[in-house]
């Protein structure tokens, strides 16, 4: 039964990758990956990686894709026809470069095999079988995250909240001396031509946000954690902002606040740190926290984890703001160009064309 | 059973080569970006697969469980994907500068304009 | 008691399997676009609807069919509400079921409709007779089928 659910999905995936390939439409190549997105996420199920499941379907197939897709938006739809030339060099690299790596797989252990060095390792059995003991925590992926490899998260934490300053210097809100002027029929934004679908999905927003707190509070039973509740949080706001409008979700979440909450996440791990050392243990060693070390590193857990998820909701919701003011500006001078451009053609007509 | 786990792997690369190839030949920067998550999803798939372990269970301890797959690879994705969508964002915010002044996505316009000026 | 629950169940699933065949199928060869969405819609709301009540009887009175229960209410939400903001931004796009009168379908439209609604069938008016000037060729026809070429 699982051989023919994974089959299933791997064909579903190799032709979503091959229709992606052979689209001239760049509005359904992403539509594509989105797709793809999804099925990978169902197949990281198969694999039994569910909390990596939770985070890419929340990822792949809403942020990324919306990403792309407001990106399209101001760059328009349009692909030039490409030289054949080109595809078939790209596609002899491809090739050769597949062909090795299949050759490279042909000394690797099958998958799933239990001798594979990946399960042999003295560490493995550690992950699986010591940890939950030691840290009293059953879900072995949450503890894995925050305390054994609690360096390498705080450095990809660190990574998360670059990008979101990149974003911000590229694209960010520019502060103008002459705001630009507001265009009426735009002035509310979203998706205000469905009522329909803003009066159900608006339903939806508030137990997308609640689930987001629970999977942040429960990553030390079930799959959960920092990260996925960073994303699903995110994915909730950025629901808001497309029914509604991102004028009216910076109303409500202004960026100024965000700003800062991309800090304080981040502070908050580094601060947990801090604390450990102060205490007299070493950097992010929970265990002087409380008198019970296995307590400390609960509490330890479920602190850098709220820091986590913090920095990450706020940097991907100030990414997707960024996107929206942008495509939102791009939206209103084009009107206004054109707006302008009739009016001069009107006032003289003997000049125009 | 052993060759099926091959066959797996052979998807993993196939896939991995497809969103390279759309990397390498489009000119259109949008689809570069579409082609390097393709790309990326696929190398998370192969990533996950690797600790994947027969007959095991997902990392949680449960009663009357013995073998779980090997939680390490989960932890290393988990925390990859939500880089990647946030490098992913950098390189989109970088083509709408791009757009925003060369007034086009195309390499080969941007190159032009880069030619005359 | 539990051999009928168990046949039930199964004569849920596999209906519910076939539909979503038929409803696939549907997709692939139906020849436009409304069509196509009903076709979608069935297997959404009925297949899986279907599929998941059997799943309810199988799980018995648990928190997984609770589980199941949420599922099936977020689905019939949301494929609905989908279905329905596709079928809507066709219109204002200015594509019409076949066989249906262009102008019946405009004006219950933009009857009652606020401002930018309005704008909206406006536009997708303006796509199917454009508007007409002397110099220009005339509107193209109409195809034998009686919808517009591009529908």
């Amino acid at each position: 039964m699982g051989v023919a659910i994974d089959i299933i999905l791997l064909l579903f995936l190799l032709s979503i990758a091959f229709a992606a390939c052979v689209t001239r439409n760049l509005f359904s190549a992403a539509m594509l990956f989105g797709i793809f997105s999804l099925i990978s996420a169902t197949l990281f199920v198969v694999l039994d990686a569910v909390d990596v499941a939770m985070t890419e379907a929340a990822v792949g197939t809403g942020v990324s894709t919306i990403l792309i897709l407001i990106t399209l938006a101001s760059t328009g739809y349009r692909v030039s026809p490409r030289p054949a030339g080109r595809q078939v060099l790209a596609l002899a690299v491809s090739v050769v470069l597949g062909a090795t790596m299949v050759y490279g797989t042909l000394d690797m252990p099958s998958l799933g095999s239990p001798d594979a060095p990946v399960h042999t390792h003295p560490i493995a059995q550690y992950y699986t079988e010591v940890s939950p003991v030691e840290m009293g925590i059953p879900n072995m992926v949450t503890p894995l995250l925050a305390s054994y490899r609690g360096y390498d998260t705080l450095g990809e934490t660190a990574v998360v909240f670059t990008a979101g300053i990149g974003v911000l210097a590229l694209i960010g809100r520019r502060r103008r001396k002459d705001p630009l002027p507001i265009v009426e029929e735009f002035r509310e934004g979203g998706a205000n031509r469905h009522r329909v679908l803003r009066v159900i999905s608006k339903q939806l927003i508030p137990p997308i946000l609640l689930y987001a707190c629970y999977v942040q509070a429960h990553g030390d039973f079930g799959p959960g954690g920092g990260f996925q509740a960073g994303v699903i949080f995110a994915s909730g706001l950025m629901l808001f902002m497309l029914l509604f409008g991102v004028e009216h979700a910076r109303r409500i979440i202004r960026p100024v606040v965000l700003e800062k909450l991309i800090a304080l996440g981040l502070l908050i791990y580094g601060g947990v740190g801090l604390v450990n050392i102060l205490q007299g243990g070493a950097f992010l060693d929970y265990r002087t926290l409380a008198h019970d070390p296995q307590h400390g590193l609960h509490y330890g857990i479920l602190t850098i984890e709220l820091g986590v998820g913090i920095t990450v909701a706020a940097v991907i919701t100030t990414i997707i703001y960024s996107f929206a003011s942008h495509l939102r500006d791009h939206v209103m001078q084009r009107t206004l160009r054109l707006r302008q451009g009739a009016d001069a053609a009107q006032t003289s007509p003997e000049s125009g064309a | 059973m052993e060759f099926l786990g091959y066959i797996n792997y052979w998807v993993f690369i196939v896939l991995m080569m497809s969103g390279f190839y759309l990397f390498l030949s489009a000119r259109n920067l949008v689809k570069k970006i579409i082609g390097l998550n393709l790309f990326q999803t696929s190398v998370f798939i192969y990533y996950i697969s690797t600790g994947k372990l027969r007959d095991g269970s997902v990392p949680i301890q449960t009663e009357g469980i013995e073998s779980y797959s090997n939680p390490l690879p989960h932890v290393l994705i988990l925390t990859a994907i939500v880089v990647g969508v946030a490098s992913t964002a950098l390189g989109l915010s970088l083509i709408l500068r791009i757009k925003d002044d060369y007034g086009s996505i195309e390499e080969d316009e941007i190159d032009a304009q880069d030619v005359l000026s | 008691m539990s051999l009928l629950l168990d046949v039930l169940s199964w004569v849920l699933l596999l209906s519910g399997g076939l539909l979503s065949i038929v409803s696939a199928f549907g997709v692939l060869r139906l020849p436009e676009l409304f069509q196509r969405m009903h076709s979608a819609t069935i297997l959404d709301t009925l297949g899986a609807g279907l599929v998941l009540s059997g799943l309810i009887l199988q799980a018995g009175f648990t928190v997984i069919s609770f589980k199941l229960f949420l599922v099936f209410l977020l689905l019939a939400l949301t494929t609905t509400t989908a279905a329905h903001a596709l079928a809507k931004s066709a219109l204002a796009d200015g594509i019409y079921p076949k066989g249906i009168d262009p102008e019946v379908v405009r004006a219950g439209l933009s009857e009652g409709l606020p401002g930018r609604q309005r704008i909206a069938t406006d536009r997708a008016r303006e796509r199917v007779a454009p508007p007409a000037s002397p110099q220009e060729d005339p509107p193209p026809q109409p195809s034998e089928e009686g919808g517009p070429p591009w529908a």
